[in-house]
């Protein structure tokens, strides 16, 4: 899967999971600017449903703990799909 | 000593992972006595204080039953010690939650179902209560990037047992009934410019930040089956709200409210601790 096609549904899923629309979503952003931390399991759930390869318990974790921006989040997803 | 070893281990364990709120330690001003010397020490370990007692931080195993059925365990501590009786409850609790959550797709709303086991001990150790819980409660918020509202309802059944460290009691069976309801707002302001660096790349400067965390949950317990020497009533309810403003991203001031009787001693606790907040992560 190649990165410009895991960050259209990144944005996509964030955008469905926030007030947010696709277009305000910017990769230099911090996630928090979209999701609270009040969300985040539910957005990592809502990414395992696109992207199967990833680990959902790792993903949760990762984005409790060190993943802070879009451009991480979209990071951390295409290095597992390489 | 078996427990403390285990909250030692379980400690070292959750706090090295993602953890919003560290711990907080405060000075106390008592409204039931004029005695004001009192200090306390909360720590939350694999908690989310600002959203609820129970979202997020570190999860053991988490996966996928179906696209909108997930199923997760995950560790937590929390801690809530004082130098005073009546000023916190004074209660050390380990947990296990094991949980199904449900996402709808069209709905900003979850839906967990959650089996607990739970052990909540008053700070000497010496008298615990062992049970397993069984949840269920509703996750919601709404609001837009810089203030947040959430509210979580949900209902809980606890069914276990009371031990005493002390030779001279025995152990008793302990029921309990429990509504709990959490209230959090959150407002986030970090103002970002952009610089010239250098001649070629534009970056981006954070120059302000704010942050403001108001949670406050109620709990309404009915104890169906506990000693009667400990729970003096069959009805309890108790009140904990924090208000933290950071002055910068790892560290807030903030004030705690506590009202109330809370396990495993029930004893009645009406304090306001003003307190520092160190946390991991904004």
């Amino acid at each position: 899967m190649e990165r410009n096609e895991i960050s259209t549904i990144v944005k996509e899923v964030i955008a469905q999971n926030s007030r947010h629309s696709v277009s305000e979503v910017t990769f230099s952003s911090p996630l928090d600017k979209y999701i609270s931390s009040f969300m985040k399991d539910r957005l990592a759930s809502k990414l395992k449903n696109r992207f199967t390869k990833v680990q959902l318990t790792d993903l949760k974790n990762q984005l409790y703990d060190s993943i802070k921006k879009v451009s991480q989040l979209i990071d951390y997803i295409e290095k597992v799909y390489k | 000593m078996k427990i403390s070893i285990l909250i030692l281990l379980l400690s070292i364990v959750t706090s090295s992972n993602a953890q919003e709120r560290i711990f907080s330690i405060g000075y106390t001003y008592n409204l039931i006595n004029s005695d004001s010397t009192n200090f306390n020490l909360n720590l939350d370990f694999n908690r989310n204080p600002s959203s609820s007692e129970k979202t997020g931080g570190y999860y053991f195993v988490s996966d996928k039953f179906t696209p909108n059925l997930d199923y997760y365990v995950k560790p937590t501590i929390d801690m809530n010690i004082g130098t005073g009786t009546s000023i916190t409850p004074n209660n050390i609790s380990l947990a296990i939650p094991c949980g199904l959550n449900y996402n709808p797709d069209n709905l900003l709303i979850s839906v967990y179902f959650e089996g607990t086991p739970e052990l909540v001990s008053e700070k000497t150790l010496t008298n615990y209560l062992a049970y397993l819980s069984n949840s269920v409660y509703l996750k919601y918020e709404f609001g837009n990037a810089q203030n947040i509202f959430q509210v979580q309802p949900g209902i809980s059944i606890s069914n276990g047992v009371r031990e005493y460290s002390s030779n001279e009691l025995t152990s008793n069976f302990y029921g309990r009934l429990t509504t709990p309801l959490y209230f959090g707002f959150i407002h986030v302001d970090s103002t970002d410019v952009k610089i010239k660096s250098d001649q070629i790349e534009e970056k981006k400067e954070r120059i302000g930040y704010r942050k403001i965390v108001w949670a406050t949950s109620f709990k309404y317990s009915h104890i169906y089956s506990d000693n009667p020497t400990i729970t003096l009533e069959d009805n309890y309810i108790y009140i904990n709200s924090k208000f933290d403003y950071f002055l910068i991203p790892r560290l807030a001031i903030g004030v705690v409210y506590n009202y109330g009787n809370e396990e495993p001693l029930f004893k009645n606790v009406h304090s306001l601790s003003l307190n520092l907040t160190l946390a991991r992560f904004y």
